[in-house]
């Protein structure tokens, strides 16, 4: 019976140790965290290791001496629904991550208190996306076909070229429905064709090879060869040069222009620190912070005086850019979006 | 192992009778009930009741019945539930003869590959589907090759996108929980039945269908609850690897209205729809498995012929040709993603070999060990929950009797049958609330985890527990052991090998659990899949492979020491 006896151990040793946990839990949460004076929420490519958070927060600590927190709250959309589900009692002073495409919902849901940030003066008119100044913009980008130029000798110079037959299955989407990229998408083929666009949808079907949930798997499957080209950003190939040194990838620009991304951040409605809150909003249109943007978040800075690296020669500007407004977005996506389902399901 | 070949033979001394049975069991179940309370049903309440109120807070059915009215959700409601049926059904049928083969033959490496088959379990979607791109896709190793061979111009396999590709995917999660929870019962089943059976004349298929199949369904029904529930709430794989929105399930639509659309109503309300279509399913497995479940006598792992001397008759070269074919389909897509995690650029550019990520994450202070010490230490601790909690619940599930006892025991299984992205926003919306921070300690990781993973362990035991013969208890009973020592002494040892597995798979899901860890998680306390899901969403695939290598790596050894120590335990 030496074997019952060891599973009794075993489970009395196992009871041991869990009671152990809890009572550290127990006693060391409540002064496990410093009080940060200042909390930000931002989508997790922000903060990771190799984004601008690690560069430009300390930056803004050093200067006002003060501490700073950064949380990751998952993708750009998490972070809006953070800020609405925590409404009536915020944890955090500003967030991060709300975009062109996101705006009209932030502004419905009323989350967010206006600053406008002297700085703005120095920043492009038709960069200051929300008239409202509820959400400041910080860095763009443009959505654009990302190609394999080994493969593809002869890109596409249009979104109407995209549906010709020589691509066919060659191209990797992403899905409107749980990525940014594809509905960024979307409402370009929109910008373009008016609600025509689901005719321009049936004609390109037959060159999709798949359509992702996410540009990660997409951008993954592309790099890995398993099609020529996959919807991303026009600073995708930079990325390539810069920690790869290869210039095989590239970003076609389309002549009816490619869609605009503009990113921003705002102050929350009853942030506990509101007066810092507005200095930071100062610091992000700051060289300081406009400086890091292109080699972290792999983004245009909203501010134009600022030297973008050399391997930024690889992410083109489109000539026309394109954009709905945020009001129609807002009325029109659900439709939009169902439309578009039923007529790639076919 | 102790003896061999002998049914367990009860050798319990006299002993006064402890306690007076119901009572205890009711103290004793206050524990884990008050634990899921606040852990499962407090949070997830606080989400789905917004699927179950209009407006002005007032109970409605109204948003659910008009999701169910809707033909596009009827039809991907119908497509889910269909995928998940097949998958199940390939999953089952791939691993019954791994089953058989772990449970009833002795081969040099056994346990290697018993821990190497669970490894699939933990992996991310993502890094599997880079795995079956890079591998089974239209420019993959296996197409390439092939056109290299015959001098093809065009890839002659076109296995992805396709219906078959999301089922070949959701085999390679899934076939491991069919080979391990079946094969965990199938080794304590005495070979006496079928010995017998065989010396009438019975073989082959006739053999299988007669007497081993009634011997083994409760734990192939355990299993198949499970790989269904799991395909039921498949996402990303169904997306991509079906080829696009033709192939939409369920949670790609939760994810739509909780994540994008921020309409947390209508979100939870589909999610609701999908609770109660697991919930009926859940039902239906546990009264089949309690109908199909004839106690008999259960044996120690017996001592078994090795597979070594079958390998020159037919039926070896079968068993063969199964094992290459698993290899094909399991390990193929691993080896490419540990193939491509060692490149130094994207593509396919094998000439530029690298150790680069490697160093990176193993030289400390980073970020990357961090997260491997974290997920490690969270998985232990989940295991170490899970298991005594998950036994408890299917001990009870399978000795009482009381009406509605079936119900419970499907509503003790919800927690897997539950969306992890509801579950995540439940845990935000519902502890604020609280007095006391829980979101972001290292705690509520742990107690997320083991809500998800202790479902697996009920499953796993209680098809064990079933299968008890009351004699052996009742003899017990006879010579004075009281219910606690029965539990101790007797059914507990005798679920050994269930536990074990219950245990392996409640590790492996706390180290491949993402939604609800993004929810939860600060910086101090990121893990191998947060921060694969962080280096792929900046570009660095090949480190996200090298990090899904080392999950993969530990996840191997962690698996191989759960068995080992459970085989020292006997």
């Amino acid at each position: 019976m030496n074997k019952i006896r060891r599973i009794s151990r075993l489970f009395a040793a196992g009871a041991a140790v869990l009671l152990f946990f809890a009572a550290v839990a127990v006693l060391a949460t409540p002064g496990a965290e410093t009080e940060a004076e200042l909390v930000i929420y931002a989508y997790d490519s922000f903060v990771a290791e190799w984004g601008p958070a690690p560069l430009v927060i300390p930056k803004f600590e050093k200067r006002y001496g003060v501490e700073v927190k950064v949380i990751s709250v998952g993708d750009a959309g998490q972070v809006l629904n953070r800020a609405i589900l925590e409404r009536d009692d915020p944890q955090a002073d500003i967030v991060l991550g709300i975009d062109n495409n996101m705006l009209s919902r932030a502004l419905e849901e009323e989350v967010l208190q206006p600053y406008r940030s002297p700085n703005l003066d120095a920043i492009p008119e038709q960069l200051i996306f929300d008239a409202t100044h509820a959400v400041t913009p910080f860095d763009y980008g443009y959505f654009a076909f990302v190609y394999d130029s080994e493969v593809l000798d002869n890109p596409p110079g249009s979104l109407e070229e995209l549906t010709d037959p020589r691509f066919r299955k060659r191209i990797i989407l992403q899905d409107p429905r749980t990525s940014s990229p594809g509905l960024g998408f979307l409402l370009w083929t929109i910008a373009v064709y008016g609600e025509d666009y689901l005719d321009y949808w049936r004609r390109l079907q037959p060159n999709l090879l798949t359509i992702t949930d996410g540009w990660d798997t997409a951008y993954g499957m592309f790099t890995s060869g398993e099609a020529p080209m996959v919807l991303s950003y026009t600073t995708s190939p930079a990325y390539h040069v810069e920690y790869e040194q290869t210039e095989r990838y590239r970003a076609a620009l389309f002549e009816e222009g490619n869609y605009l991304q503009i990113e921003g951040m705002g102050i929350l409605k009853g942030a506990p620190h509101p007066t810092l809150a507005r200095r930071f909003i100062d610091f992000i249109l700051t060289e300081e912070f406009q400086s890091e943007i292109p080699l972290t978040n792999w983004m245009y800075p909203v501010d134009p005086h600022v030297v973008t690296p050399d391997s930024f020669r690889f992410a083109p500007k489109p000539e026309r850019s394109l954009q709905l407004p945020a009001e129609e977005i807002r009325k029109n996506r659900d439709r939009w979006i169902n439309a578009w389902v039923k007529q790639v399901s076919r | 192992m102790g003896k061999t070949g002998q049914p367990l033979e009860l050798a319990l001394p006299q002993g006064r009778r402890t306690s007076s049975g119901s009572g205890t069991l009711f103290l004793l179940l206050l524990a884990p009930a008050v634990f899921l309370l606040l852990f499962f049903y407090f949070p997830l309440g606080s989400v789905l009741v917004g699927g179950l109120t209009d407006s002005s807070g007032r109970f409605t059915l109204g948003i659910a019945a008009s999701l169910l009215g809707d033909p596009y959700y009827l039809r991907i409601i119908g497509f889910t539930v269909w995928q998940a049926i097949l998958s199940t059904m390939l999953s089952v049928l791939m691993g019954l003869p791994g089953a058989y083969l772990l449970a009833r033959y002795d081969f040099r490496g056994k346990r290697l590959i018993q821990a190497l088959t669970t490894v699939p379990f933990v992996l991310p979607s993502i890094i599997v589907v880079l795995g079956f791109v890079r591998f089974f896709g239209n420019n993959g190793i296996l197409n390439r090759s092939l056109m290299a061979l015959f001098r093809l111009e065009e890839p002659p396999l076109r296995i992805l996108y396709s219906l078959q590709a999301i089922l070949l995917a959701h085999a390679f999660y899934n076939f491991p929980v069919v080979v391990r929870v079946v094969s965990s019962l199938w080794r304590r089943i005495h070979p006496s039945t079928e010995e017998a059976a065989r010396s009438l004349g019975a073989h082959g298929l006739r053999l299988f269908f007669r007497i081993s199949l009634p011997q083994i369904l409760p734990a192939l029904l355990s299993a198949a609850a499970l790989v269904f529930i799991f395909c039921l709430l498949s996402f990303a794989i169904v997306l991509v690897l079906g080829g696009g929105p033709r192939y939409t399930t369920l949670e790609v639509e939760v994810y739509r209205l909780a994540k994008v659309s921020l309409d947390l109503k209508t979100g939870s309300a589909l999610a609701l729809i999908g609770a109660v279509i697991s919930l009926l399913f859940l039902y239906a497995y546990i009264k089949l498995q309690q109908r199909s479940s004839f106690a008999e006598q259960m044996a120690e792992d017996a001592e078994k012929p090795r597979l070594a001397g079958m390998l020159g008759s037919v039926r070896g070269v079968f068993y063969l040709l199964y094992l290459l074919l698993m290899a094909l389909v399991i390990l193929a897509p691993m080896i490419t993603v540990i193939a491509y995690s060692f490149q130094l650029r994207s593509g396919w550019a094998q000439q530029a070999i690298s150790l680069e990520w490697y160093r990176r994450i193993l030289s400390g202070g980073g970020p990357y060990l961090r997260a491997v010490v974290n997920s490690l230490f969270f998985a232990c601790l989940t295991m170490l929950l899970s298991l005594p909690l998950g036994t408890l619940l299917a001990y009870v599930g399978a000795r009482s009797r009381f009406t509605g006892s079936r119900l419970l025991e499907a509503v003790m299984m919800l927690p897997i049958g539950i969306s992890s992205i509801i579950l995540g926003l439940g845990y935000l919306k519902a502890y604020r609330q609280l007095p006391w921070r829980i979101v972001g300690t290292w705690y509520s990781i742990v107690f997320a985890h083991t809500v998800i993973a202790y479902p697996f362990v009920i499953r796993v035991a209680s098809a064990t527990f079933r299968k008890m013969k009351s004699s052996l208890t009742e003899a017990a009973r006879s010579l004075g052991a009281g219910p606690w020592r029965l539990f101790w002494r007797l059914e507990l040892p005798m679920a050994r090998s269930a536990l074990i597995t219950g245990a392996a798979f409640a590790f492996g899901i706390s180290v491949g659990e993402i939604n609800a860890s993004l929810m939860l998680y600060n910086e101090r306390l990121i893990t191998i899949p947060v921060m694969i899901y962080r280096l792929i969403g900046s570009y660095n695939f090949i480190g996200a492979c090298a990090m899904g290598s080392v999950l993969m790596l530990f996840c191997f050894l962690a698996f191989l020491i759960i068995d080992r120590a459970g085989g020292e335990i006997g």
